[in-house]
């Protein structure tokens, strides 16, 4: 299956109508697009008919990756259902082959015979259909003149009970009546078994209730006809499809003639409807007048239970459908190469523009900046150390008048003792380095025990740096040296 | 069979034009993450060289570079003086002291010293030396006291000398030498120092030495102490803020 969805497109002209359905498939979600619907030409002969069914699927126009279904002639078309042994393929055709034309006494060029295993232990029921090859061959190559070569032809009875069993499953015996304008399906349907009859019996053929009464003949003569005669047929109701199904009095008047229940399919279950169906104005009811044509378009996306085309279609065709997937994967190829160098490009420009160059330089100028920054604070910093050390040269020499003032305090206690300053150095220091007095006295001996206490408690009042040396002797002199220094900020 | 094989030409020709055009741009995309890698390299080595600046970094230096020049424009205010000119050096002269006035042994050497016009000679404005010698002439006169100059000289010719940790900033180094009584000494080492709202240039005292102080009647007042003539030695600084050059 495509990843983009199938689509099947089918064609019924088996009941004196041309109906068309839409569906597209994608997984288990189906969607019916569009139907179409168009009378046939009375008493057509096979060229007529293929004429009248090439414009029409012409008018559809169905894209190269759509399956074109069309039902196969099922006039004298024969169906049973087999109990036979499960065995490899090859040997159950021949089985089939063998009990169908061994009942019916016919020679095998003359049908096109096609069957359908159900899986079953130790028996398996085996649905076979016969057509007269003559008519199928007739309506391909007559299609094939107008160059119209459907993907599948498919038994109608048999696309009417797929459309049944999709949509209403159930494990029950049922009679399926698709009555359309000039002819009409039964189809038997048992858990196990499948039977279709084609009738030439519809709407336009009788009135409503002729025409139920007609069918329920045909039906009653079809179960012993097509059933074994071990084979018990119960049904539980009747389900009533195509142009029929639209007819209430036919509807009431078969149920009548039956005496089942019968039911109509009114809607579309499991099929959902596009937009564009209800923008054309076609209802749900039209949809499903066109049963035969769901049925065959299930059968073209592969969703029908009873599929079984009795002829293939045109190989190139279903080499040319496998195109759009083709050329899907080759742009999605080339696309992803395109990203792929895309995605390159951008991230070589994302690169570059991550960290750039121009960024580490930047960083480099602010740490540079910030160093010059902080030598400018270092530079301010010294100037206005700088000044605050000239304006403590004033402080430096203003103390020397202080200091000697204490110097002469101390002197007027001497008791004539000898006291004089024999230096006073003043340095008024630098930024960051203090300023100092130093004074050199030489005093008397009998001064010494009392000198440097008293110096100390008279400076250290204003000044707390300072610091006393001596007595010593003083060089050439019998005084006492005495120095004294004065820590001045 | 059209269709498949120009699916097929299709794609061989986007192969092509793949294999054409993708190893350049993918070379590029290789290079620019080689470069990115050592851009990082780089990066790494830098921060550690340098250390990442920091934003919170900048802005406290640039806070703190703020405060300084606030508090070193505030500090430089104590220097600002008046702005009236100050008075020439010959016209001071006549009141100084003896040794400084005309006929005095210093004068003819402080008058050199201070670049004045030779008799004869055209006046010029005053230099940076004349200044700082009027300077010093001016706070002698203010001393008014019977001092005795026994020296005033600029060493080095006098010529000015850039502060280094001030810029725009001069100095001129003179040397004092006075000699008289311990008062008046004391009163003409404290009128050098430097006086907020002075006129420029400031004076500051670097070095000061006085010699034998040998009062006769210590325990008097500091200021009526009799003591014999006193040198004062004073090494100091003329100087000379910017923009208050002659």
């Amino acid at each position: 299956m495509s990843v983009l969805g199938e689509a099947a497109l089918g064609v019924d002209v088996s009941d004196g109508t041309l109906k068309a359905a839409l569906l597209r498939r994608n997984g288990r979600r189906v969607t019916l697009l569009r139907t179409w619907r168009a009378p046939l030409p009375e008493h057509a002969d096979t060229a007529a008919l293929a004429e009248a069914l090439a414009a029409f699927v012409r008018r559809a126009r169905p894209g190269a990756g759509t399956r074109v279904v069309v039902s196969a002639p099922a006039e004298d078309s024969v169906t049973r259902t087999f109990q036979l042994p499960v065995v490899d393929a090859a040997r159950l055709g021949e089985l089939v082959r063998y009990e169908l034309l061994s009942e019916l006494g016919l020679p095998d060029d003359d049908l096109v015979i096609r069957h359908l295993a159900r899986r079953g232990l130790g028996e398996q029921p085996v649905h076979v259909y016969a057509l007269r090859r003559a008519r199928l061959h007739g309506l391909q190559a007559a299609l094939g003149a107008r160059h119209l070569r459907p993907d599948a032809f498919e038994l109608p009875g048999w696309a009417l009970a797929s459309l049944v069993e999709h949509e209403r499953p159930a494990a029950r015996d049922r009679v399926l009546l698709g009555v359309g304008r000039t002819a009409s399906d039964i189809v038997l349907l048992t858990e196990v078994g499948l039977w279709a009859r084609h009738v030439d019996l519809g709407l336009a053929t009788a009135p409503p209730d002729v025409l139920a009464t007609r069918l329920r003949d045909e039906y009653e003569a079809s179960v012993p006809g097509l059933l074994p005669i071990d084979q018990p047929f119960r049904p539980a109701e009747a389900v009533l499809l195509e142009d029929g199904a639209c007819d209430a009095r036919f509807a009431a008047a078969l149920k009548h003639a039956l005496g089942l229940p019968v039911t109509r399919l009114d809607a579309l279950e499991r099929i959902e409807s596009s937009w564009r169906l209800a923008h054309e104005g076609q209802t749900a009811e039209q949809a499903l007048s066109s049963a035969r044509a769901l049925g065959l378009a299930l059968a073209g996306v592969e969703l029908a239970r009873f599929r079984c085309p009795a002829a293939g279609g045109d190989p190139r065709r279903a080499a040319v459908g496998l195109l759009p997937a083709a050329a899907l994967a080759v742009g999605l190829a080339g696309g992803s190469l395109l990203v792929l160098g895309l995605q390159a490009r951008a991230m070589t420009r994302e690169l570059q523009s991550t960290l750039p160059i121009s960024l580490l330089g930047d960083l480099r100028d602010r740490a540079r900046d910030l160093d010059a920054k902080r030598a400018a604070v270092a530079e301010a910093q010294a100037a206005c150390d700088e000044l605050l050390a000239l304006a403590r040269r004033r402080t430096a020499v203003l103390a020397a008048r202080p200091v000697l003032a204490v110097v002469s305090e101390i002197a007027g206690e001497r008791a004539g003792h000898a006291l004089h300053v024999e230096r006073a150095w003043l340095d008024s220091g630098a930024a960051g380095q203090r300023g100092l007095l130093s004074l050199t006295l030489l005093a008397s001996p009998r001064l010494d025990e009392q000198l440097g206490e008293r110096l100390l408690r008279g400076l250290r009042i204003a000044y707390p740096d300072v610091t006393v040396h001596g007595p010593e002797p003083a060089p050439g002199s019998e005084l006492s040296q005495w120095t004294v220094e004065v820590g001045l900020r | 069979m059209k269709a498949p094989l120009l699916l097929a030409l299709l794609l061989a020709g986007m192969l092509a034009a793949f294999l054409l055009v993708a190893p350049p741009v993918f070379a590029a995309r290789d290079q620019a993450h080689a470069d990115l890698l050592r851009r990082e390299r780089d990066l790494l080595g830098l921060e550690r060289e340098l250390g990442i600046p920091d934003p919170a970094a900048f802005g406290l230096v640039l806070s703190e570079h703020a405060r300084l020049a606030a508090e070193f424009a505030r500090r430089s205010a104590a220097f600002t003086g008046p702005s009236e000119p100050a008075p020439r050096l010959d016209e001071l002269l006549a009141a100084a002291p003896p040794a400084l006035r005309p006929g005095g042994p210093l004068h003819d050497e402080l008058r050199r010293l201070a670049r004045l016009p030779q008799s004869g000679e055209a006046a010029a404005p005053p230099t940076e030396q004349e200044l700082a010698l009027t300077r010093v002439v001016e706070v002698l006169a203010l001393a008014e006291a019977p001092l005795s100059v026994d020296a005033l000289e600029l060493p080095g010719a006098g010529a000015a000398q850039p502060l280094d940790r001030l810029p725009g900033w001069r100095r001129i180094e003179l040397r004092l030498v006075l000699a008289g009584a311990l008062p008046d000494l004391l009163r003409a080492l404290e009128l050098l120092a430097p006086e907020a709202g002075g006129r420029a240039p400031w004076l500051g005292v670097t070095e000061a030495s006085l010699r034998r102080i040998e009062p006769s009647h210590w325990g008097e007042s500091l200021h009526q102490l009799e003591t014999p003539p006193l040198r004062l030695s004073v090494t100091l600084d003329a100087l000379f803020a910017p923009g208050a050059a002659p």
